[in-house]
């Protein structure tokens, strides 16, 4: 099949590559009919996102038909049409089992990465580097989706993939951060702002230099700008460490900060 | 130096209980290591899992065999990816039904090991915390143990690894993995269409 490959920084090709094959029993096989390029795409092609391995292949907003299935997959049938979350649970943890899908434990085969990074591992997702697990992401010809029973959401015929694909992520992410009404301030920007004030430009200074991974200017203003008791909803993401962060003034305000790798899972059906 | 003295007394006290030396890791100085990881299944559910030995090469890949030989004793062979391999005996020490199990290698074996395994329940009743403590020296030494570092597959590290994969295989009935999958790092000529 035909796949979009991280290749280094700023480097994405097309390349012909192996189809996926069935690794385990909870595993289907999905041909891809639409997939969505992310902002957060734009994080690992500028390469902040660390622990791409050369070859990976991009994409975690994907939707297309079943057309194998393993031994052990109940819920869904060869033939079926669905919509792929971006983030990966097994369905069966505790954290699975509380709608968390995003924190699932069992995912990501390797959480000692994650877990020595931010001291507790988070799910595995699709095409986002080694620490996120390393599954070959979904803008390929077809994309192999572990624990397939959890980690799909059948649309019934006769819907076109524009209205529902973003599902997989976005929509869910959006709903999820809560940025929502006159009380909250969103930073959907992430680690990659461009600021033109004299922090953002210090930022950019410093990370290139390699001080600090990720450059906040959205999030700063967002802190700046939302009310007294509000809510800081941030959809954006981010990865490492973080400088000049005001947290005086998020303190002083009193404010709610909603945060996280959505729990798609949970929202793609009433959405 | 009274609480010196007091330490040393207690140093000393630990080194006559097999069960307490186990777990505070007396075999060796420095290699110790203790891992904890809450498993969704009760202790009784786990235990008689684990105390049927040959159900751990299932769940943690490392392990090639595990043979029993009686009641007490098994011989275990563990083959790592870099190819390191390691044989030995190991004879229990001490068991509580649903609450530990203790093992040591015996002296004849080429490693030297000796951990223990202890089944609690979980705060706010969520089933069960795993904790597996080892005292072990690597075969070949120091340079081997340094160089397994290198690769992710000294002690430490595996036995992190395959208690997260003991925790999957317990609550999924997999192993979650990557190996196999496709990626650009293996580029083909020509795509062939199986659907």
């Amino acid at each position: 099949m035909k796949a979009l490959c991280w290749e280094g920084k700023h480097s994405i090709q097309v390349k012909n590559v192996r189809d996926p094959r069935i690794l385990n029993p909870q595993d289907a096989i999905i041909k891809v009919t639409s997939a969505a390029i992310c902002g957060s795409d734009l994080h690992l092609y500028n390469g902040y996102i660390p622990a791409m391995e050369k070859g990976d292949i991009m994409g975690h907003e994907t939707m297309g038909e079943v057309v194998e299935i393993g031994p052990m997959v109940k819920k869904i049938n060869v033939g079926d049409k669905i919509v792929i979350p971006f983030d990966i649970g097994c369905g069966k943890c505790h954290h699975c089992k509380d709608e968390e899908y995003s924190a699932c434990d069992n995912s990501n085969p390797n959480a000692i990465v994650a877990d020595k990074l931010y001291s507790q591992a988070g799910s595995a997702a699709f095409g986002f580097s080694q620490i996120y697990g390393g599954y070959a992401g979904g803008q390929a010809e077809y994309v192999r989706v572990p624990y397939a029973d959890t980690n799909s959401l059948v649309i019934p015929a006769g819907i076109p993939d524009e209205k529902v694909l973003f599902l997989s992520d976005i929509f869910p992410t959006g709903y999820m951060a809560g940025g929502r009404g006159p009380d909250s301030c969103i930073d959907a920007v992430g680690m990659e702002a461009h600021g033109y004030t004299v922090t953002a430009s210090v930022d950019r200074v410093k990370a290139t230099v390699g001080l600090a991974t990720d450059r906040p200017d959205a999030l700063r203003q967002a802190i700046q700008a939302c009310k007294k008791g509000g809510t800081v909803s941030v959809p954006g993401v981010y990865g490492g460490f973080l400088d000049k962060f005001p947290f005086g003034a998020a303190f002083g305000k009193g404010l709610t900060f909603k945060m996280g790798q959505a729990h798609t899972q949970k929202y793609m059906k009433p959405l | 130096m009274a609480i010196l003295t007091e330490k040393f007394k207690v140093d000393q006290d630990l080194k006559q209980d097999p069960v307490k030396r186990n777990r505070r890791g007396y075999m060796h100085d420095d290699d110790t290591s203790k891992f904890s990881i809450t498993i969704g299944q009760t202790q009784a559910e786990i235990f008689s899992f684990w105390r049927d030995f040959k159900n751990l090469t299932l769940s943690m890949n490392d392990i090639k065999d595990i043979r029993i030989i009686s009641a007490k004793k098994s011989h275990w062979t563990v083959e790592l990816k870099s190819g390191l391999k390691a044989e030995w005996d190991a004879e229990i020490t001490d068991e509580r039904v649903n609450e530990m199990i203790a093992w040591k290698s015996t002296k004849s074996s080429e490693v030297e090991t000796s951990g223990s395994v202890w089944f609690s329940p979980a705060p706010g009743g969520r089933c069960t915390v795993v904790s597996l403590l080892m005292d072990y020296s690597v075969p070949g030494g120091k340079l081997t143990e340094l160089l397994t570092k290198i690769t992710g597959e000294d002690p430490d590290s595996l036995a992190f690894i395959n208690l997260r994969r003991l925790k999957a295989y317990l609550e999924t009935g997999e192993i979650p993995t990557v190996e196999g999958q496709s990626s650009g790092r293996e580029e083909i000529e020509e795509t062939q269409f199986k659907h």
